[in-house]
């Protein structure tokens, strides 16, 4: 008795409580998928934060630790689309320069000799690079400051960098 | 054996369904939640990089304020100081310095003792007027955790 009636198939009510429960892992499942993708983009948004601030600032401490003074014609000093023209000793003893300046939203780098690129990556966008100089006697250095914001519409927010670097060439000059 | 072959083939119970979607709940927040903590470690290292970038500013502005003269450096000796930015240099001010709200530096310069073989000395020896230890500490209070990076550097009158 009690089998022939399960067999028969489901009731109206059994049905509701099961759509109910699929409607409700569905909900849960998107829910969940639309999280961790808002998490996956800030973590990227900060990955990108990270690797550009650290492989700029590298740049910056050690080619304006290596310079002997800094351009004051060429330079666009005290602006936040600022340009850094450094000069620098040759291998044979003879003047290069290094430019740091900012292209659009990305930190380029010039040095004589041709080689020249952005140390920024494109997924970040730099929305303000400004350049001080600071002279203490024959000693020079040189402080940046960097905004960093990343591209992607995410609620990472823009942050600021800040480094100041003593020029060890001005000692001598 | 018939009955219980029939009753396998029933489907699955509400019970059954329950367990399942629970499993599942729990899996995927488990999953989720690995990712807020990844995101959470990449913002931890962002704050920990810039405060680094700026307890590195503090060594390389005593540098720089030291070629105003070496007595700019050893008159805050035995003290802990702070950092002023000025219109044409660093300079050490009494005010305490917050770097955008949140970083918070202090430079402390203490002498050095060195006992008679030149070697420098936490305790004993004398002290040597030309060089002085700099330390620059910057903390930040992030998510009610307070954290600090320190770094040091000796200095020498030249």
């Amino acid at each position: 008795m009690m089998r022939s009636r399960n067999s028969k198939g489901f009731t109206l009510a059994e049905t509701i409580v099961y759509a109910a429960l699929v409607g409700l892992l569905m909900l849960v499942i998107v829910e969940t998928t639309t999280a961790v993708a808002l998490a996956s983009r800030r973590s990227r948004a900060f990955l990108d934060i990270n690797s550009a601030a650290i492989s700029a600032f590298s740049r910056f401490s050690r080619d304006i630790r290596r310079a002997t003074s800094v351009d004051m014609v060429n330079s666009t000093l005290n602006a936040s689309s600022g340009k850094l023209v450094l000069n620098m000793r040759g291998d044979s003893d003879d003047m290069a320069s290094t430019t740091f300046s900012l292209s659009g939203t990305r930190v380029m780098t010039n040095e004589t000799g041709g080689i020249s690129g952005g140390i920024t990556p494109d997924s970040i966008s730099v929305s303000n690079l400004t350049f001080r100089a600071f002279t203490l006697g024959t000693t020079t250095a040189v402080r940046v400051e960097m905004t960093l914001a990343p591209d992607a519409s995410t609620t990472v927010p823009a942050l600021n960098f800040y480094g100041t670097y003593v020029l060890r060439g001005s000692y001598t000059e | 054996m018939s009955i219980i072959l029939r009753h396998d083939k029933r489907g699955s119970s509400l019970v059954e369904v329950v367990v399942a979607a629970s499993v599942l709940a729990v899996v995927s927040l488990a999953f989720l939640g690995s990712f807020s903590v990844i995101s959470r470690l990449h913002e931890r290292d962002m704050n920990l990089i810039k405060a680094e970038l700026l307890a590195e500013e503090g060594i390389e502005a005593a540098r720089l304020i030291k070629a105003g003269g070496w007595t700019m450096l050893s008159s805050v000796a035995g003290s802990t100081t702070y950092l002023s930015l000025g219109v044409s240099s660093w300079s050490f001010t009494a005010t305490p310095e917050v770097v955008d709200d949140t970083y918070y530096r202090t430079i402390s310069v203490s002498q050095v003792r060195r006992d008679a073989a030149d070697d420098i000395v936490s305790v004993g020896g004398t002290i040597d007027e030309g060089t002085l230890l700099v330390q620059s500490s910057v903390s930040w209070l992030w998510r009610g955790a307070t954290s600090t990076v320190s770094y040091q550097s000796y200095i020498a009158n030249l």
